[in-house]
C-alpha cells in the first residue's frame, strides 16, 4: 500500500483533483481506443510525476516487477513454442478425432481454446488458434463466427482458472501473492463448471444446427496434423520447460519464488536449449552472430506494447492511491455494504462484471486492488480479504465477455476475424455476448455464496 | 537520366472491366508477368499481376497478416485450388487488382525506379504526374538496355578506358 501523497501538486491543485483528472483522461482516451494503449499509459504515468501527484521514486516503487517479469517470461515462452506448430497439430488432430463434424469441432476447438488459456495466456492462445480455426470452418464451409465467438468465451473463462490464463489474476495473484495453486483450487471450479454450461449453450444455439457434406469431411480428414509440427525437438524442448515453469509456479511459492521469477527463469532456459540445434543427427551450438540473432528474434516476440501499457498503469494507480481517493471509496462501498463481507464480495463481483465489459479489465483491476486493500481494516486484516480477491478474480475475467473489447483476447479475436473478412460488430456481439456473460456472472455469485462466504 | 529515356512505350494494358480469364489469357500470350490497369481515359487504376492470382487461391487463414506461416499439412488440396481458379477467372480484374501500385514520373531518377524495382519487384508504372495518365513501364530489361546505351556512349567518347 502506497502512503498517502505527501508531494506538492503544482498550481497548488489537489491530489485527488489531479490524480482523478489523469485516471479519468486516461480511462477516456482507452475506451475510444484513439490513441495506442501504452502510449496512453505512459503518457499518464508522466503526468503523475510531473504534476507532482507522486515522485520519481514512488512511481518506480510502484511498478509490480512480479506481474513485468511473469508477462515477458511466459510471451517469451510461447513466442518459442509455437514455432514447432503444435497449436495446429492440436487443433487438426482434434479435427480428425471428431471425424471433421463441425458440431463436434465447435466444442472441441472451445475445449482446447480454454485449456491452452488456462496454461498459457488467453491473448496468445486466440492469436494462434484463430488462424487455423478460419481454416478449418472455411473447408467445411461453416460460418466462422460461432466459433470465434465460443473461442472469446472459452478463452475468458479458460483463463480465470489459473494465475497465469488473465491478466486480471496476474495482477491479483501478484499483489496478495496468491499461488497458482490457490487460483486453480479457488476459481478452477467455477470456471470449469461454467465453461460445461456455456458449451451446452454454444451446443443449444449454434451447433446442433451445423451440416457439412461429407466430400468437405472427407477433404478435412485428409490433412496430416504431423505434417504441421514442423520442429518436433523444439516442441519437446517447449514443452519440457513449460512443465518445469509449471511446476515451479505451483512448489516455488512455498519457498519464496515469485511466479514472475520463474517465468523469466523457464524463458532463459528455452532461450539457451533453442540456440542447440541439430543437423543430421549431430548436435551443434549455433555461432555467437546467429546467437544473437536467435536472441533478438526471441525478444521481438515480446509485446513491448502490453509491457508498457501494464508500466504505465502501475504508475497511474500508484498516483491515484497516493491521493487517498481510493479509500474513501472503499469507505463508502462498505458504508453501503453494512462491513458485510459477503454483501461486499457479491457488490464486488458484480461491479467488476459489468465494468469489465465496457471498459478493458486490466485497468479496471489495477485500480480496484488498492481499493480492496483499504477495506482490510473492517474485515479484521488482510487475510480475510481472500474472498472478496475470488469474487473480483470471476468478475473481471468473466465480465470481459460482455462487449468485443471487453478483453484484450476479445479484440484480438474481432481483429483477425476483421482481416479474413468476416468482422465481428460491436453491437451483434453485444446483444449475445452481454445476456451471457451476466448468466455467466450469476453462476459467479451462486459459487461465491456458497463457497467464499 | 531521368525515367523517361528508359521506359517502354508499347505496352499491353488491361481494363477494369475485363474478366481475369481474359487477362490471364493475354499475359500468357505476351509472356507476361503483369499488366498496369487504365480506365478509358487512360488513367492508372491499378496493377494486375500472376501473383496476386495466386494469393487469391490461397485460404484467407493464410492471406491475412499474422495468418498461419504454413499450409504443409493439407493433403490433396489440387482439385480445391483449381475450383478456386476456376470461380476466379469469371471476376473482373478491378476486383482481384492491386490498387496500391509503387509508380513514378517520367522526369525521376532511373535510379528512383531502379530502387522501387529491387524494393517493390517490376515493372514501376510510369505516369504523368498531374493527370496520373499511364505514359510507359520502367523494366529490369529496359532500365539495364538504357545503362547498355550509355555504357556504348561513354565508350565513343572514350571515358570508359
Amino acid at each position: 500500500m502506497v502512503e498517502h501523497s505527501v508531494q506538492h501538486v503544482i498550481f497548488g491543485i489537489d491530489p485527488v483533483i489531479a490524480s482523478c483528472a489523469v485516471l479519468g483522461l486516461v480511462y477516456v482516451f482507452i475506451i475510444s481506443e484513439r490513441l495506442n494503449q501504452a502510449l496512453i499509459a505512459l503518457l499518464g504515468a508522466s503526468a503523475m510525476i510531473f504534476l507532482g501527484v507522486i515522485s520519481q521514486q514512488q512511481a518506480f516503487a510502484g511498478i509490480d516487477f512480479n506481474t513485468i517479469f511473469l508477462l515477458i517470461g511466459m510471451m517469451i515462452i510461447v513466442g518459442i513454442m509455437k514455432h514447432s506448430g503444435v497449436f495446429q497439430f492440436v487443433a487438426i488432430f482434434a479435427a480428425k478425432m471428431v471425424k471433421a463434424n463441425p458440431r463436434s469441432l465447435l466444442v472441441v476447438l472451445a475445449i482446447i481454446t480454454a485449456v491452452f488459456s488456462a496454461l498459457l495466456d488467453n491473448v496468445t492462445t486466440v492469436m494462434l488458434i484463430v488462424p487455423i480455426t478460419l481454416l478449418l470452418t472455411e473447408q467445411l464451409k461453416q460460418n466462422p463466427y460461432p466459433f470465434l465467438f465460443s473461442q472469446i468465451f472459452a478463452s475468458n473463462v479458460g483463463g480465470t482458472a489459473t494465475l497465469i490464463g488473465d491478466p486480471p489474476n496476474i495482477l491479483i495473484g501478484s499483489h496478495v501473492g496468491f499461488s497458482f495453486m490457490d487460483f486453480v483450487v479457488n476459481v478452477g471450479p467455477p470456471a470449469f463448471i461454467t465453461m460445461i454450461c456455456l458449451l451446452i449453450f454454444f451446443d443449444f444455439l449454434w451447433g446442433r444446427k451445423m451440416k457439412t457434406s461429407m466430400k468437405a469431411r472427407a477433404h478435412l480428414l485428409r490433412y496430416d496434423p504431423f505434417a504441421a509440427l514442423v520442429d518436433k525437438e523444439l516442441l519437446y524442448k517447449s514443452l519440457f520447460v513449460l512443465a518445469l515453469v509449471l511446476f515451479g509456479f505451483i512448489v516455488g511459492h512455498g519457498h519464496g519464488y515469485e511466479p514472475g521469477t520463474v517465468a523469466l527463469g523457464g524463458a532463459s532456459l528455452l532461450m539457451l536449449l533453442d540456440i542447440f540445434k541439430r543437423k543430421r543427427g549431430k548436435l551443434y551450438i549455433l555461432s555467437s552472430k546467429k546467437q544473437t540473432h536467435s536472441v533478438e528474434n526471441v525478444f521481438k516476440e515480446v509485446e513491448w506494447d502490453t509491457i508498457f501499457f501494464f508500466m504505465g498503469l502501475f504508475i497511474i494507480v500508484t498516483g491515484v492511491e497516493s491521493s487517498g481517493i481510493l479509500a474513501v471509496m472503499a469507505e463508502r462501498m462498505l458504508e453501503l455494504t453494512e462491513g458485510n463481507l459477503w454483501a461486499t464480495g457479491i457488490s464486488i463481483l458484480w461491479i467488476s462484471t459489468i465494468a469489465s465489459a465496457f471498459i478493458n479489465n486490466i485497468p479496471f483491476v489495477a485500480t480496484i486492488i488498492p481499493m480492496i486493500d483499504a477495506m482490510a481494516p473492517t474485515f479484521g486484516g488482510k487475510e480475510n480479504l481472500e474472498p472478496i480477491w475470488w469474487a473480483l478474480s470471476l468478475g473481471a475475467c468473466f465480465g470481459g465477455n460482455g462487449s468485443i473489447v471487453g478483453a484484450s483476447a476479445n479484440v484480438m479475436v474481432a481483429s483477425y476475424a476483421m482481416r479474413a473478412g468476416q468482422p465481428i460488430s460491436f453491437m451483434k456481439f453485444m446483444i449475445m455476448a452481454f445476456p451471457l456473460m451476466l448468466a455467466t456472472a450469476v453462476i459467479a455469485s451462486i459459487y461465491a455464496y456458497f463457497v467464499y462466504f | 537520366m531521368s525515367c523517361e529515356t528508359a521506359m517502354i512505350t508499347k505496352i499491353i494494358k488491361a481494363h477494369p472491366d475485363e474478366t481475369v480469364e481474359d487477362v490471364l489469357n493475354k499475359l500468357d500470350e505476351y509472356s507476361l508477368r503483369c499488366v498496369p490497369v487504365v480506365d478509358s481515359k487512360g488513367i492508372l487504376v491499378g496493377r494486375f499481376c500472376l501473383e496476386k492470382v495466386l494469393e487469391n487461391l490461397l485460404p484467407i487463414a493464410v492471406t491475412m497478416p499474422d495468418g498461419l506461416q504454413r499450409l504443409n499439412f493439407v493433403v490433396g488440396a489440387s482439385p480445391g485450388i483449381a475450383k478456386r481458379l476456376h470461380k476466379l477467372k469469371s471476376k473482373k480484374i478491378k476486383d482481384v487488382m492491386s490498387e496500391e501500385t509503387h509508380v513514378v514520373y517520367p522526369n525521376t531518377e532511373t535510379w528512383e525506379a531502379i530502387r522501387l524495382m529491387v524494393q517493390y519487384g517490376s515493372p514501376i508504372p510510369v505516369v504523368e504526374k498531374k493527370t496520373g495518365a499511364l505514359r510507359g513501364l520502367i523494366s529490369e530489361q529496359s532500365a539495364i538496355g538504357e545503362m547498355n546505351n550509355i555504357i556504348k556512349k561513354l565508350e565513343e567518347e572514350g571515358e570508359l578506358t
